[in-house]
């Protein structure tokens, strides 16, 4: 009576180590699922870089002021030159990568 | 006890792997330019190695794709960049996008030639064809390139025109309001002239360089690359000299 009743509870706990085993490794998977989703949408929101952001106050030396409002005021000939600059990089960049020599020939 | 365990486990692997794929997308999403160079380097290597060993009608094959699948890949990505450019004229973009299609369908039809060639010295000749016949990139690829740069440089006169017309004024109000301009006007004049300079060096380029073909390289077509090289560093040195003529206006007017 007692074996059977032990072997009734090692069964028991068999069932319940079973049951949670199960629990831990599916909230595992969904844990890393949830990772991979999660690295997919960092990867994919990252916001590419727009033609001409970023050199503005560099490349004019200032070219913006403050308005009687106390908000900043782009000089539009500035912003076009700044424009114009981020173009002629893009010049450049083809140019310098025109250069078939450095890699050997064909 | 143990197959749960391994189940869950099963389970985490899985999921690693689809994290790890998920990684792998998004790396294939942008790929890195493949890199020129004579046949047989770079990722070619290996096939040219085992080719010059054994030349066996298998190895030749082997070489013979690889070196068309580094070239159609460079030609897709030829293609995006031609695609994206801002500079381009519609027309040049026409003819640059041709060359690419014409290229990309002989090679692939050269591919399955190769695939289906049983004798050497046959092969032999289909393989030296791969470099000879399309040139993707000693000539192409820097054609394309050079096409991009001298229409950006002549798709930058209208721009430059509009910030001229606009500083003419600037300085001809400041002037009426008693500023001395002689400053401003020099740095005006020489953003012009500037300007000028780059157009002429850029104008006679986009035809010249449209009209090479793989078989000019063996006469002035190496010359004609290598000129509108110079020709176009020049012209961006003019403008960026001019784009700094233009903001000398505006500091000398303030």
């Amino acid at each position: 009576m007692i074996g059977l009743q032990s072997r009734a509870s090692g069964k028991e706990g068999y069932l319940l180590r079973r049951d949670r085993a199960r629990k831990v490794a599916g909230v595992a998977a969904a844990v890393l699922l949830a990772l991979a989703l999660a690295g997919c949408g960092r990867h994919g929101a990252t916001p590419a870089p727009t033609p001409g952001a970023g050199a503005s106050s560099e490349a004019t030396g200032g070219a913006s002021s403050i308005d009687p409002g106390g908000q900043p005021t782009m000089d539009p000939v500035a912003s076009e030159l700044d424009q114009i600059n981020q173009l002629i990089n893009d010049i450049d960049n083809s140019v310098n990568s025109s250069d078939s020599s450095s890699d050997g020939g064909e | 006890m143990q197959s749960r365990l391994r189940h869950g486990l099963a389970a985490a692997v899985v999921a690693l792997v689809v994290a790890t794929s998920a990684v792998g997308v998004v790396s294939a999403a942008s790929p890195a330019p493949v890199a020129g160079g004579p046949a047989g380097s770079g990722p070619c290597a290996a096939p040219a190695m085992v080719a010059r060993a054994g030349a066996t009608v298998a190895d030749l094959r082997a070489f013979g794709g690889c070196e068309i699948d580094r070239r159609l890949t460079t030609l897709g990505q030829l293609s995006s960049i031609v695609a994206a450019s801002k500079g381009l004229t519609p027309s040049d973009a026409a003819v640059l996008a041709g060359e690419i299609g014409a290229d990309t369908s002989g090679l692939t039809s050269l591919k399955a030639t190769i695939e289906g060639q049983t004798a050497i010295a046959a092969l032999r000749a289909e393989i030296v064809e791969i470099v000879n016949k399309y040139r993707v990139y000693v000539l192409l690829g820097p054609q394309i390139r050079l096409v991009i740069a001298a229409d950006s440089v002549l798709a930058l006169k209208p721009h430059f025109d509009q910030i001229a017309a606009s500083l003419t004024d600037r300085i001809a109000m400041a002037q009426a309001a008693g500023k001395d301009v002689t400053s401003a006007q020099a740095s005006l004049a020489a953003m012009n002239a500037a300007v000028t300079a780059a157009v002429a060096l850029a104008s006679p380029l986009p035809a010249q360089l449209l009209a090479l073909t793989p078989a000019g390289l063996a006469g002035s077509a190496a010359t004609v690359l290598q000129n509108a090289r110079t020709a176009l560093g020049a012209a961006r040195d003019d403008l960026k000299s001019a784009a700094q003529d233009g903001r000398d206006v505006i500091a000398d007017l303030k």
